[in-house]
């Protein structure tokens, strides 16, 4: 519904006043006469299947990362540089390499396990927030070309 | 000497694991997939609970190649996990395609604007061949 629709009923109920505009131009009302509720057990198998495909989508993609970039190659290079011999998996690299990246992802996601670091919203959250607001966007296009039609 | 060897060792194991996480996470995050799913599955409240299993598939992945672990896990729960694994890659590809804009410069090319449908069945049923030619026929795997 734009702006201009209510204009023009409260142009036709009261007419010769004038109407300033002071929100939005268009926005998307839905209608829903009785309440959706998702049933309990649907909800939580959701949440868990989803939470299932994430945990292992994201241990492969970087376990893939590391065979891409050989990075236990790497390490025993550097293990190499420093101390002058060849070990498998070098012991005091790869600790502090586990510690940088679980303290990363944290870091990054800005929280763990409920305990907030700062008070932005994060990462995830704005992705959502961007997603909606340009799926309305694109919805509030739409229907105006189909209703510019209608009328 | 030595311990001086071994603390700037130790700096550039944490850097780069700072840095490798990071990288990953943040295309996984950026990339679109997870606010796609959430939508779809009408769960927004439980985006925390989303982050928290990245993290956790995060930190798994990550010292796997370190510390062997094993979990005896049975034939089903296998396929079922791959599955997951499957879906999460699919989703992968084909939003990082969404991101580089092939299917709107394709469609304005060819100048075709009806059977958006018929595109995206072709590309799920490409992806799938091709998983599958790269798996059993003789000669991709050890490309």
């Amino acid at each position: 519904m734009s702006v201009l629709d209510i204009a023009e009923r409260i142009n036709s109920a009261l007419p010769g006043q004038t109407i300033n505009n002071l929100g939005e131009t268009d926005t998307v009302i839905e209608y829903s006469p009785k309440g959706k509720k998702q049933h309990k057990v649907f909800l939580w198998t959701k949440v868990i299947f989803i939470s299932l495909i994430l945990l292992t989508g994201s241990a492969t993609a970087i376990m893939s990362f590391h065979s891409d970039a050989q990075i236990s190659t790497v390490f025993e290079n550097y293990y190499y540089i420093f101390f002058n011999e060849k070990i498998e998996n070098p012991m005091l690299i790869d600790l502090p390499y586990s510690i940088g990246l679980a303290l990363g992802i944290i870091v990054f996601f800005n929280h763990f396990s409920g305990k907030k670091i700062t008070d932005d919203p994060t990462p995830i959250e704005v992705e959502m927030s961007v997603y909606e607001s340009e799926v309305t966007d694109n919805l509030i296009n739409t229907l105006n070309k189909k209703g510019g039609e209608n009328r | 000497m030595n311990i001086l060897k071994g603390i700037v060792l130790i700096l550039i194991g944490l850097g780069s694991g700072l840095f490798a996480a990071g990288a990953v996470v943040a295309f996984i995050a950026i990339i679109g997939v997870v606010p796609r799913l959430a939508q779809k599955t009408d769960t927004k409240e439980y985006i925390k609970l989303y982050e928290e299993a990245i993290i956790a598939g995060g930190i798994i992945g990550g010292c796997d190649p370190y510390f062997d672990f094993y979990m005896p896990l049975n034939g089903l729960a296998v396929i079922f996990l791959s599955l997951c694994i499957g879906i999460f890659y699919g989703s992968l590809a084909v939003s990082l395609a969404e991101v580089l804009n092939i299917i709107p410069i394709l469609t304005r090319r060819v100048r075709l604007q009806q059977g958006m449908r018929w595109f995206v069945c072709a590309i799920a049923l490409g992806k799938l061949t091709g998983s599958l030619l790269y798996y059993f026929v003789p000669g991709f795997y050890y490309m």
